[in-house]
């Protein structure tokens, strides 16, 4: 069985692509809607606010990254909670990825098939995808990261597409600019901070970079363009399809990109090339989330003491894709994950946001009382 | 010389055999990522498919919905195959249901092949359809994924199908001719185009109305003809414009067309103007006034009295005669349009950019018919042709 050591195995682009992939497809087809339907024309005011609420969870991951150098979360939390709290905590946190990976396969699978295919049955679609996405996380995070890298031009044309599709833009139908109470944004803003879930890879990927003092400039950077796109394109979209318009969509990203005109017949559906452009970095992305599972979950059964050694966590890998593999056969339909997605948002956001501060928080009280002892 | 070695990636650095199997297993990765894509239990000929090309709606006397399609037959319309009736590269079927999505089964059962929407270009509704309400019948087009969203609806006035089952001079499909007809760049100021992503939005937001095409056929002629629009309030039809109206909406909205202006600038003498580069601005004056100033830059296309030459006297006498003509039409359009509470222009987002607290689609319906809606038009000609 092949074992991978995972320190400084990620050059600083490297780690560049394996946060800004993810973060950037994870909810890229549907975000629009939670601004739309909370706030109503301004919607796109919420992205800035989300950015300025994920900023810190950046500094908690550098604050931790400074703290405990080349340890994943996994590791150096049952420093800080102890072995048994630390245990759940890790088991908890680990919970919030799986749930995000299920719901993000499900929303994939559920858009291949409203777009592409039709009759293929989706229990071999699904054994299809699974098994495309182990075999790409079997061989470590250099791969799944040199993959993502690979895919960036994709999101280029995601992004170039979110640009043309201002042709049929109209200033009137983006105003009022603020013209509701400020707890209707930040109540937006909170309820927008799920399409920055996947930054919380941020709190395993640091163990593998290379650089450790470019971690924070690239995450921020990172952050910083996957929050100027999406508010370019949620400023976009709601001056074509109006704040009303919106809400009629499954997929509002994948209706806009379905509007452009281009000239000379050079694609007479650009919605299509767009999908393909999301669906392979969605595959990327899930990639991504199967390595970090997998080598959490490894790591979880590691004695102290061992964590600077490789981790085997293949086997772990396929056991995963079993178990996500029969989770998505037993959610049929998008409408169950969507009426539930409130849900998702607050548990996601507690366990992949929530549970990484109060550690923060954990790991002060621990530092105060140790300075207290040590001066008294 | 001693050169210094670049570090190397321990994985770079693996036999040539284990780098060879990688690439192989990344190709087969490949294949099986094209097969997911391909979706290979989708795949049909073209013979098997039954592509709607073009899709009629509307009522009987009855209140039943009946759904007429044209069909292209792919083995007749492929490019070097002609035939000697052009009639015979389609074939439309109808379907009568309670339901469109009832028709639309029905109309499943008639046909001999996979029922597919991915081509329809045109969507065609009958009168009685608009006059109960589009939103209950559009359901099932709206909840279908890969209908495209740029098809191009309009309203006939006599029985849409029966427009789908005309044979067109150009000998193409009807519905092709309907789209290209639509898209032609020369037709902009003469017809006004309603992609259906468009017509969804403005259906949607109460702050704006739709409109619709409305489209005529010449007999004799075998052509199609744009015969102004339809104004909708909600999703009912109100108001029928002329095509004289309708570019006159088009130059007061802020749908991206050039239009072609004429008026009698002195006695007996016409101008005609190609109206480019316009810029509207919308002025709220609360409580009921709302100012629309029209500023535009056009050439100069004929002037019947072939006066030469032209003096700057001449030019602004025409501009203020043009000028004064586009104001009156558009305070009557307005005028029509607040009589039968339709507001093509979209005017409520302005009022709801100013007061969006007591902005309400009931208020604004409300608020809509009383106001008072002044325009001003400012016209320059910016080139007056090949004539001096």
């Amino acid at each position: 069985m092949k074992r991978i050591n995972k320190h400084k195995v990620l050059s600083p682009g490297l780690f560049f692509f394996l946060l800004f992939t993810p973060s950037l497809v994870f909810a890229f087809m549907f975000f629009p809607l939670t601004g739309a339907q909370l706030i109503g024309a301004d919607g796109y005011l919420a992205i800035p606010v989300a950015f300025a609420l994920t900023v810190p969870i950046t500094l908690v991951a550098q604050y931790f990254t400074a703290q405990y150098p080349g340890l994943t979360m996994i590791e150096y939390a049952p420093f800080i909670l102890g072995k048994t709290l630390g245990f759940l905590y890790n088991l908890l946190y680990l919970s919030g990825l799986l749930l995000i990976t299920i719901v993000f396969f499900r929303e994939v699978t559920g858009m291949a098939y409203g777009f592409l295919i039709d009759r293929a049955p989706f229990l071999f679609v699904t054994l299809l995808m699974v098994g495309a996405v182990l075999y790409i996380s079997y061989y470590g995070i250099t791969s799944v990261a040199r993959l993502a890298s690979f895919l960036f031009p994709a999101s280029l044309f995601l992004g170039v597409t979110i640009l043309l599709a201002f042709q049929n833009w109209q200033l009137l139908n983006i105003l009022p600019i603020g013209g509701e109470p400020v707890g209707t944004y930040l109540n937006g803003g909170v309820q927008s901070l799920y399409i920055f879930y996947p930054f919380t890879l941020i709190f395993q990927a640091t163990a593998f970079a290379d650089r450790r003092e470019k971690v924070f400039p690239l995450s921020l950077l990172a952050h910083g363009l996957i929050s100027l796109l999406y508010f370019l394109n949620s400023i976009g979209i709601t001056g074509v399809f109006t704040a009303e318009g919106i809400t009629r969509y499954l997929w509002p990203n994948m209706e806009y990109s379905r509007t452009i005109d281009l000239p000379f017949f050079l694609f007479e559906e650009v919605g299509l090339v767009f999908n393909i452009a999301w669906g392979v970095l969605s595959y990327s992305t899930i990639t991504i989330f199967f390595f970090f599972l997998a080598h959490g979950l490894a790591q979880l059964g590691l004695k102290s003491g061992d964590f600077h050694g490789p981790v085997s966590y293949q086997k772990i890998l396929i056991f995963l894709g079993v178990i996500i593999f029969g989770a998505l056969q037993l959610i049929p339909d998008l409408n169950i994950l969507r009426a539930h997605f409130r849900s998702v948002q607050i548990i996601g956001g507690l366990l992949l946001f929530g549970l990484p501060v109060l550690l923060f928080l954990c790991s002060l009280l621990r530092v105060y009382f140790w300075r207290r002892t040590q001066n008294g | 010389m001693d050169r210094k070695r670049k570090p190397v990636h321990p994985e770079s650095e693996k036999p040539t055999s284990v780098r060879g199997s990688t690439r192989l297993k990344f190709c087969l990765l490949l294949a099986c990522i094209s097969l997911y894509n391909a979706g290979c239990w989708d795949v049909m000929d073209i013979e098997k498919r039954d592509l709607i090309t073009g899709l009629a709606l509307d009522l009987t006397t009855d209140g039943q919905v009946i759904l007429t399609a044209q069909i292209p037959i792919p083995k007749v319309t492929l490019p070097n195959i002609s035939t000697v009736n052009p009639k015979a590269n389609f074939y439309t079927i109808s379907a009568l249901g309670a339901s469109t999505l009832e028709a639309f089964s029905l109309f499943q059962t008639k046909t001999p092949g996979h029922v597919s929407t991915l081509k329809t270009n045109v969507l065609l509704f009958g009168e009685r359809v608009v006059k109960k309400g589009l939103t209950p019948f559009l359901d099932t087009i709206a909840r279908i994924p890969k209908f495209p969203i740029k098809a191009n609806l309009m309203i006939v006035r006599g029985d849409p199908g029966q427009l789908l089952r005309e044979e067109v001079a150009a000998a193409i499909l009807p519905s092709f001719y309907l789209k290209h007809f639509f898209e032609a760049p020369q037709k902009s100021g003469m017809v006004y185009p309603m992609k259906l992503w468009r017509f969804y939005y403005k259906l949607d937001s109460p702050a704006i109305d739709p409109y619709l095409p409305v489209l005529d056929y010449h007999p004799e002629e075998k052509v199609f003809l744009p015969a102004g629009l339809a104004a909708l309030s909600g999703d009912t039809l109100a108001a029928y414009l002329s095509p004289e109206e309708s570019k006159i909406f088009g130059s007061l909205s802020e749908e991206d067309e050039e239009v072609v202006l004429s008026t009698e600038w002195h006695e007996g003498r016409f101008i005609s103007i190609r109206y480019v580069n316009k810029r509207v601005t919308y002025q709220w004056l609360p409580p009921h006034i709302i100012n629309i100033h029209m500023k535009a830059n056009g050439y100069l296309l004929e002037e019947t009295g072939a006066t030469l030459p032209l003096t700057p006297g001449h030019l602004r006498k025409i501009e203020a005669a043009l000028a004064s003509k586009v104001k009156s039409q558009a305070e009557e359009l307005i005028r029509r349009l607040q009589a039968v509470n339709s507001d093509l222009i979209g005017l409520g987002r302005i009022v709801r950019a100013k007061e969006r607290q007591k902005w309400s689609e009931t208020h604004w319906r409300k608020l809509y018919p009383t106001l008072e809606i002044r325009v001003n038009v400012d016209f320059t000609i910016t080139r007056s042709g090949r004539l001096n």
